[in-house]
């Protein structure tokens, strides 16, 4: 409480001077600094300005790609691979996969379909099927061939005991277990 | 005194042999002591990887499109009474197959300031790198081919599996293209977590072929794990190249006959110099003219697959 009536207690006259002198040294120091750095600023500046004025050419070796001919990029419009871009290519074989995929019912644009009509498109039966029939291809091709032995006995047994299959091998996740007085009956 | 002196001699050795009494050193040097500048590395670029794999048609002569028409086959009758059939060239799906040759090159202005100043023989750079981007050029027109075929395995998100691989040797077999058949793939379609290499874990299924036990030929895996590399896969020489372009991770490699592109040279690569006076400088251009084109559709199949996991 003493300590407490000690900290509350009034600043003398010179304590107050002290204090308008700090404060007044700080205004001037922070004052300084700005200057400083806008010394420093437009120094740099200054330095740039002449090395834009200067154009040291004698530093800069120029090179070109020449070509005679502007490649182009196409896209699939419709089907599977709808947005897949095509190229770039030689407008000469630009043309020739135009006509080489419309025999195959896909048209090539130059313009490259937006988000919203590849949703769009992605929405017909069209497209439902050409992807439904992709999915099971893909999903055919990674899974295994062998089969598992596990399963295989594991069905067998299903069938010997008349317990279902996923009864069986029900082997609960970390966040499925519960303590043996929690569990259900217990 | 004389020890006086000599004792006296020895302390101020001792103090003058501090640090910051004066001594001359590399720093205080300098401004004096000479930067050796080595010949410079120059930024590797992807080779010629597929031109030497399709077919080649020199074109030196007159005319800058270059056609090959593919004439159809014909059907054998069993019959005593033969009608004729028509050597046609114009019912073949693709035909004829056109390849317009076109100029390609770079150019490259040489201060004579800068040559004079350089460490290296600058022209010697200029003429390496000017090389380097018109066979990186090439290189990059005819692996943009590979979109522009008709069959494709895999998509722009998919990880690519031994059965695409069988399933594009079927398409070629079944349309006759003549053996061998080659795979260009981007090195991520081979060496990334989603890439070939996978297939030869350590893995006894179907989708991973390690050991005769797991009834696959175990060699290819012990060439990867041996060399990092193995030249030959299901069936497919197999050839890696950087300059395929990759998209959001996915990449189009190509599975393919010789006869499924063609590459039409015209003129080969040449560089000319020329001093301009005024520029005080050479101007150095290397250029070469060629041309490109899928020549027969069905001899190869696009493998659009992640190149990274």
């Amino acid at each position: 409480m003493e300590k407490d009536q000690e900290k509350e207690k009034p600043l003398g006259k010179s304590e107050k001077q002290e204090l308008e002198a700090l404060r007044a040294e700080n205004v001037k120091l922070r004052a300084q600094q700005e200057a400083e750095a806008k010394r420093a600023g437009s120094h740099y500046e200054e330095l740039e300005r002449i090395k834009n004025k200067a154009n040291a050419a004698q530093l800069k070796i120029e090179y070109k790609d020449s070509d005679d001919h502007k490649n182009i990029t196409l896209y699939h419009k419709n089907g599977l691979y709808i947005g897949k871009p095509v190229g770039p290519l030689h407008p000469s074989n630009a043309e020739q996969a135009f006509h080489a995929f419309r025999r195959l019912g896909i048209l090539l644009s130059l313009t490259r379909p937006t988000a919203l009509e590849i949703s769009e498109y992605k929405k017909s039966a069209e497209y439902k099927l050409a992807r439904s029939q992709f999915d099971a291809m893909r999903a055919d091709r990674k899974k295994s061939r062998k089969g598992s032995e596990i399963e295989r006995l594991t069905r067998l047994i299903a069938q010997a005991s008349g317990v279902p299959e996923n009864q069986l091998n029900n082997i609960k996740g970390p966040n499925e277990v519960v303590a043996t007085n929690q569990a259900v009956g217990v | 005194m004389k020890k006086f002196l000599s004792f006296l001699f020895f302390i101020l050795s001792f103090g003058l042999n501090d640090r910051g009494a004066g001594e001359t050193t590399s720093t205080t040097m300098t401004e004096a002591i000479p930067t050796a500048v080595s010949a410079a590395l120059l930024e590797i670029e992807e080779g010629d990887v597929i031109r030497p794999l399709v077919a080649q048609y020199p074109f030196p002569g007159p005319g800058l499109v270059h056609s090959t028409p593919i004439v159809s086959k014909l059907t054998s009758e069993a019959d005593d009474s033969l009608a004729n059939q028509a050597l046609d060239s114009g019912t073949y799906t693709g035909s004829p197959s056109n390849a317009t040759v076109g100029v390609h090159g770079s150019t490259v202005f040489l201060k004579e300031i800068a040559v004079l100043g350089t460490v290296d023989d600058l022209m010697a750079v200029a003429g390496q790198l000017i090389g380097q981007s018109v066979v990186t050029k090439r290189d990059s027109d005819l692996a943009a081919l590979f979109t522009s075929i008709t069959a494709i395995e895999g998509d722009a998100n998919e990880d690519i599996v031994p059965a695409d691989l069988f399933s594009a040797y079927n398409k070629l077999r079944i349309q006759l293209a003549p053996l061998p058949y080659y795979l260009v793939m981007h090195p991520g379609h081979i060496w990334s977590g989603v890439g070939l290499v996978n297939m030869f874990a350590n893995v006894a299924d179907a989708n991973h072929y390690t050991y005769a036990a797991a009834g696959g030929p175990g060699s290819v895996g012990e060439d990867f794990m041996r060399n990092g590399w193995a030249g030959r896969v299901f069936g497919f020489d197999l050839f890696t190249d950087a300059n395929i372009a990759v998209t959001s991770r996915a990449g189009s490699g190509c599975a393919f006959s010789r006869n499924a592109f063609k590459y039409v040279p015209k003129r080969e690569f040449r560089i000319d110099v020329l001093f301009s006076g005024p520029e005080v400088g050479w101007q150095v251009t290397g250029t070469e003219m060629w041309g490109e084109a899928v020549l027969k559709n069905n001899f190869g199949v696009e493998m659009q697959f992640n190149t990274s996991a």
